[in-house]
């Protein structure tokens, strides 16, 4: 079980929190002038690396605030948390090896 | 305690589930600190902006979330909050009937939220006026520590029934007298 | 009872003043308290203890822990047996029954031993090869009853399960020699310290050796450090606990037992176990090592046992296994088995050295006690048919029988790494010990003593002593001042490693539970099951209940010298969860029978209990789902309650429904994003119903909003969309629409909701007393007021198609102002209305159900919404509705069903099927709601037709498995098609 620190509650246990999956998602729009193409790859296409994986998480059972979490999906290491309107912290982005 | 709704004792530990009392959850979409402090005047109780702790005032105020806050025994009306507040979004709801309200106290009082919840109750980690929402008993639940062993615990009023199954459940350990 | 004949007279860490008698095989024997059933067994004489898995060999207890493979016990009686339980582990108390497993009548005379007979025509993979033509599955019955250990109780798990939470700075796993001194060090500090035994007394091999600890005699050290790490404030020892698994970020999973069977039968309060789940800053794992058995021919015949565990017996529980004991070793260890059965007055015939030149001083000490020593020499035979009698030792060419009832073999030691294993960790082989230590940690944790490969009291100590100061150092406490504790310890000669010792033939063992010898082994080799994943797959190798803690090095380092590789480039098999095996019952928890799960109450149960309602779950609520007089069905109750809407008055307990108020300056246009249709247009006090698609544009939830002041909106969501529908909204302000000025704030429990509903619903509201005015609140109106002089919010919304009041209360208030009605509406016939006749109101007027008439795949469009593709705003699952796919006009689309002979109800779930071209039946649809209205006195049907819009009127036919029914799609309103009554 992940012990993950929300930025406003501190660390707490897995079970308090619930992955909403890949962060940084564009939400395409509007309507009218959204591919179809453009669409489902915004509903559908995520990427799945071995390796740090920038996702969002809710602090369910908590503070109830999304925030995002740079996790490696292979040791399960969280590198950063960090609030959901700033950028992924670049500086990780070499790291993305296993 | 003489008017608990519901009760239950063992070796070391008291749970008693409180009578009704006023609460009320107080939000503030990204409040400026004049608009804490104004809403806080008009309460006569300051709400604290430190995560998971507890201020006590005219009533006592625990921090649930950034601009949320619970408050415990006011009587302050939703016009009068919302307009002190003076942000364009504020909100008072009055859950008093929304919630169940248990003390948990005594010197097993530790080992019996142990059972129910992930969070450290060590005085170091938790100390008197810490606040958490969490899980307890996999319920959404708040947890407060009044004293030195002694704990308040909300959960929503429609599963207080199972709550208390939960809790006469889990004392039951802690009535075993040892037979010598 | 007989008298124990295998007891010293003397010693052993037993309390001789409390005797206990217990009972094995249906027979009665006599033990003490601090006996565990192996060494009370062992003290009785008893050697056959069980019949191994595949060939019912007789098999003999073989270790002393956890490790045991071959005395699993079936323990207790009634609902109390649990199967497989380790002989080893199972502490004595007064009136334990056990029996051994896998052999009947009894251990001794085991029927199923013919297959010993023909073992050689049962080789790793013969179930796989045999019995694959026609159909496994042909066989599966057979063969499944003929395997298999102990037998699971049908009946209900008495015991008491119970689970924690804990938190500590450091948590030691093992209170052996390395634990204590890492215990005691860290507490010292005033670090929070869990320290976890398994055994039921701390000290590890200082129970059964014999060492000098700072000048103390070592179990006397061990007891002392134990009191010091007790009386530090923020210390804790568990005994009897099993660290099981080692997950993310320091999490650790222990089971303690905490009761035996008699004292939980004796106090229903009293817990069996107790699972622990425990979150650590840093975790020192001292574990210790388990020895390895040697690999020879007949090496699993009873009286064969590890040389530490006979050591252990003797020492620690005056319990001799043995009158006349072989030694066969590899390294040194085992000379002490030997001096230690010298000394307590047994006979060892003989130590077996596989090294050619045995330690000088340890000779010594034999030769001082003249017991003889074969250096260079090696067992290469058992005899004996249910116990030891001989063994063959070869020495150079020569070869001579010699006669003994005990043979204490050591192959060496493996640290146990199991936890550093699971933790991620990588092992590297040592050639030093010959075994796997642990090499590249990823998680915060220290391997120390034994463990780790250091195997001498004095590293153990210093290892240990130095982890938990520099551990509770690096979370902020600073160690005290302090040397390590000392041992003088004699410096150990090399172990020879040898994996596999041929011999005259017969098989040699090497998992003894699987039953998978070296032959075994051979033959994955030679069918190219190499790697050791395939291995251990292959011939079920380490897949046992004790996962392989004798044997997996044995096999491992076989399977190298097979395929002509290092033990270390073979590799080795991820260690799991758990670490031991694990009652059922320690998973659940409490959370069973009653508690299982939590169900919601409403805030007047109470009058409904009163009232006999027939409660059910409904979406996680105890909910009526009727209230059926005397001597009447359950459907009886459903019609009754249903005409008593139609033509009076019922009451209908809502309070379920989801309440969120929605305020803010951007209320408005936050809700025409959230809702498919508009909500800015709403009047201050008008409700509108409204559907929320997800982005894929399927519905997800329906209900009412109402507008309370321009910026306070109140959103009715399902019972079961209260909570989810709140936390979506909060997704979207919280990750989306950041710099929207709204707040989301849920009130569902505060208020209790009570549906007034039926033509005298405004009658009864009249007469109940408010001051509302009631002739100018219409359909989709609200308005506040007092009702029976109770604060109330009353809103005109219906579910059933007549004129309804839904009145919302504080939820204390609820009941009361239900028995007000209840006794206002004598006069008018006021009925309670549980769920059943609530569906089957809205059934009869067609409204949608979500949930029940739609699925994952429901669309807006797919139910007759398609003007809000007209809005001109942007709202969630527009753009996907605008797709060709969601364009297309033979979707699945709402309709009603009319069945053709007026008669027959079409059973839910029903296909609506059709002829394609090649005349096979393909669906067009189904049944999602059925009913016989009580109203219209014929039956209706809701359902989902590919098309149905276009096919008013068409003929179809419907299947449901073997029968056939006919109806005609029709539109989904059954009842008031005008809406005259709603209006009313």
């Amino acid at each position: 079980m992940l012990l993950i620190s929300c930025p406003w509650c501190g660390p707490r246990e897995e079970l308090e929190f619930r992955c909403g999956g890949e962060s940084h998602i564009q939400r395409p729009g509007p309507c009218e002038s959204v591919s179809d193409e453009r669409w489902s790859d915004y509903l559908f296409t995520r990427k799945n690396p071995k390796g740090l994986h920038y996702e969002r998480w809710l602090h369910a059972f908590g503070c109830r605030r999304w925030f995002n979490v740079a996790r490696h999906t292979a040791t399960h290491r969280i590198e950063a948390v960090y609030a959901m309107h700033e950028p992924a912290p670049i500086h990780l982005e070499q790291g993305n090896v296993l | 305690m003489p008017d608990a709704i519901w009760s239950g004792r063992a070796d070391g530990v008291d749970v008693a589930r409180l009578p009704a009392q006023p609460l009320h959850v107080l939000r503030l979409r990204a409040p400026t600190p004049e608009a804490i402090a104004h809403v806080a005047a008009l309460l006569g109780t300051p709400l604290p902006t430190t995560p998971n702790s507890v201020r006590q005032g005219q009533a006592r105020a625990l921090w649930l979330a950034p601009g949320e806050w619970l408050v415990v025994g006011s009587q302050a009306s939703g016009a009068d909050v919302t307009s002190a507040a003076e942000t364009r979004a504020a909100h008072w709801a009055d859950i008093s009937d929304g919630r169940a309200v248990y003390e948990i106290s005594g010197p097993r009082a530790r080992d019996l939220l142990a059972k129910g919840s992930t969070i450290d109750f060590h005085p170091r980690a938790f100390a008197r006026d810490a606040c958490a929402q969490s899980a307890f008993a996999q319920l959404f639940s708040i947890v407060e520590r009044t004293g030195k062993d002694s704990f308040r615990l909300y959960v929503d009023v429609s599963l207080a029934h199972h709550m208390e199954l939960w809790l006469g459940d889990a004392l039951e350990e802690f009535q075993i007298r040892n037979p010598d | 009872m007989s008298h124990a004949p295998c007891r010293l007279a003397t010693g052993g860490r037993i309390d001789r003043k409390k005797p206990i008698t217990f009972s094995w095989e249906g027979k009665t024997y006599s033990g003490y308290e601090g006996d565990t059933l192996a060494s009370a067994l062992i003290a009785n004489g008893i050697r056959l203890v069980g019949r191994s898995f595949k060939y019912h060999r007789p098999r003999g207890i073989l270790a002393a822990g956890v490790e045991e493979s071959n005395a699993l016990v079936q323990l207790g009686a009634g609902g109390r047996d649990t199967p497989n339980m380790r002989a080893t582990e199972v502490r004595l108390y007064d009136g334990l029954t056990a029996k051994p497993v896998n052999c009947w009548p009894s251990a001794r005379f085991d029927v199923s031993s013919v297959n010993n007979l023909v073992s050689r025509f049962l080789p790793a993979g013969f179930y796989y090869k045999t019995f694959m033509w026609p159909d496994w599955h042909l066989y599966e019955g057979i063969i499944r009853r003929a395997a298999g250990l102990g037998r699971v109780s049908s009946h209900a798990d008495p015991d008491r399960y119970e689970s924690r939470f804990a938190h500590c700075d450091v948590a030691v796993i093992g209170a052996g020699v390395a634990g204590l001194a890492a215990a005691r060090e860290a507490a010292r500090s005033g670090a929070r310290v869990l320290l976890i035994e398994q055994d039921q007394a701390v000290g590890g091999n200082l129970l059964y050796d014999r060492r000098i600890i700072d000048g103390l005699e070592g179990g006397f050290w061990a007891e002392k450090a134990a009191r010091e790490i007790a009386d530090c404030p923020d210390a804790d020892i568990l005994l009897n606990t099993v660290a099981v698994g080692y997950h993310d970020h320091n999490s650790l999973t222990l089971v303690e037992q905490v009761g035996n069977e008699a004292e939980c039968a004796r106090d229903p309060r009293m817990p069996r176990y107790r699972t622990w789940l425990v979150r650590a800053k840093k975790v020192i794992l001292a574990t210790g090592a388990i020895e390895r058995p040697l690999v020879f021919p007949g090496n699993d015949r009873p009286g064969v046992m590890l040389a530490g565990a006979v050591r252990h017996y003797a020492w620690r529980y005056a319990a001799l296994p043995g009158e006349k004991t072989v030694l066969f070793t590899n390294n040194d260890d085992a000379y002490r088995t030997a001096l230690t059965l010298h000394d307590l007055g047994a006979t060892v015939v003989a130590v077996v050295d596989l090294r050619t030149e045995a330690p000088a001083d340890l000779a010594g000490e034999l030769d001082s006690r003249s017991i003889p020593l074969l250096p260079g020499s090696a067992i290469i035979q058992t005899r004996g048919s249910k116990s030891l009698k001989a063994v063959q030792v070869r020495t150079g060419q020569k070869s001579r029988w010699i006669s003994c009832d005990t043979l204490a073999m050591s192959g060496g030691y493996n640290p146990t790494v199991h936890l550093f294993s699971q933790s991620g960790g990588q092992l590297r082989f040592d050639d030093r010990i010959a075994s796997y230590v642990p090499d590249r940690s990823v998680q915060d944790e220290i391997s120390v003593g034994a463990a780790r490969g250091a195997f001498s009291t004095g590293e153990c100590l210093a290892q240990g002593f130095e982890a938990g100061g520099a551990s509770s150092e690096a979370i902020g406490f600073p160690r005290a001042a302090g040397t390590a504790p000392q041992s003088v310890d004699r410096a150990e000669s090399p172990i020879l490693a040898c994996w596999h010792i041929a011999g005259a033939g017969g098989k040699a063992f090497v998992d003894f539970q699987n039953d998978v010898s070296t032959s075994d082994i051979a033959l994955s080799a030679h069918e190219s099951f190499r790697s050791v994943e395939h291995l251990k797959r292959y011939t079920t190798l380490g897949m046992a209940s004790d996962q392989g803690k004798t044997s997996n090095v044995n096999a491992l380092a076989i399977m190298a010298s097979l395929t002509g590789r290092s033990v270390g480039e073979s590799g080795h098999t991820r260690y799991r969860f758990p670490y031991t095996p694990i009652a059922l019952g320690t998973l659940a928890g409490r959370y069973r029978g009653e508690i299982f799960r939590p169900l919601r109450r409403l805030p007047a149960h109470g009058w409904h209990e009163e009232a006999g309602a027939l409660f059910e779950d409904f979406g996680g609520w105890a909910r009526p789902a009727c209230y059926p007089r005397a001597g009447e069905a359950r459907h009886d109750a459903e019609r009754r309650e249903a005409l008593a809407v139609r033509n009076g008055v019922g009451l209908f307990d809502g309070s379920p429904l989801g309440k969120i108020e929605v305020k803010g300056p951007d209320a408005a246009r936050f809700l025409d994003l959230i809702y498919a249709n508009t909500m800015s247009t709403l009047k201050v006090g008008k409700v509108r119903y409204g559907l929320m698609l997800n982005e894929q544009g399927v519905i997800i939830d329906d209900g009412v909003a109402t507008r309370l002041a321009d910026d306070h909106f109140l959103v009715g969501t399902s019972s079961g969309g209260a909570d989810r529908i709140a936390a979506w909204m909060e997704e979207w302000l919280q990750c989306e629409w950041l710099d929207f000025d709204v707040i989301v704030a849920p009130v569902t429990t505060a208020w209790g909701v009570i549906t007034v509903t039926g033509p005298q619903a405004r009658a009864l509201l009249a007469k109940t007393g408010t001051d509302i005015d009631l002739s100018a609140l219409t359909h989709m109106g609200f308005a506040i007021g007092r009702v029976a002089d109770i604060e109330a919010r009353v809103f005109r919304v219906s579910y059933t198609g007549e004129a309804s009041f839904e009145i919302n209360v504080a939820a204390r208030a609820t009941e009361a102002l239900w028995r007000i009605l209840m006794n206002q509406g004598e006069e008018f016939g006021v009925a309670p209305v549980g769920i059943d006749a609530w569906d089957l109101l809205r059934t009869e007027k067609g409204y949608l159900h979500i949930g029940a008439d739609t699925d994952g795949t429901t669309t807006a469009l797919d139910v007759g919404w398609a003007h809000i593709m007209k809005k001109k705003n942007e709202f969630v699952g527009k753009r996907s509705l605008m797709r060709p796919q969601d364009q297309r006009t033979d979707r699945p689309n709402f309709v009603g069903l009319a069945a053709e002979d007026g008669r027959t109800r079409l059973p839910i779930g029903a296909h609506i099927v059709a002829e394609d071209a090649s005349g096979t039946l393909r669906s067009e649809g189904y049944v999602t709601s059925s009913v016989f209205s009580p109203t219209l006195e014929t039956p209706v049907a809701l359902g989902m037709l590919r098309g149905g819009r276009e096919r008013l009127g068409e003929k179809v036919r419907l299947r449901s498995g073997d029968a056939m029914f006919h109806a005609v799609v029709v539109d989904a309103t059954f009842y008031d098609k005008e809406g005259a009554r709603l209006n009313a």
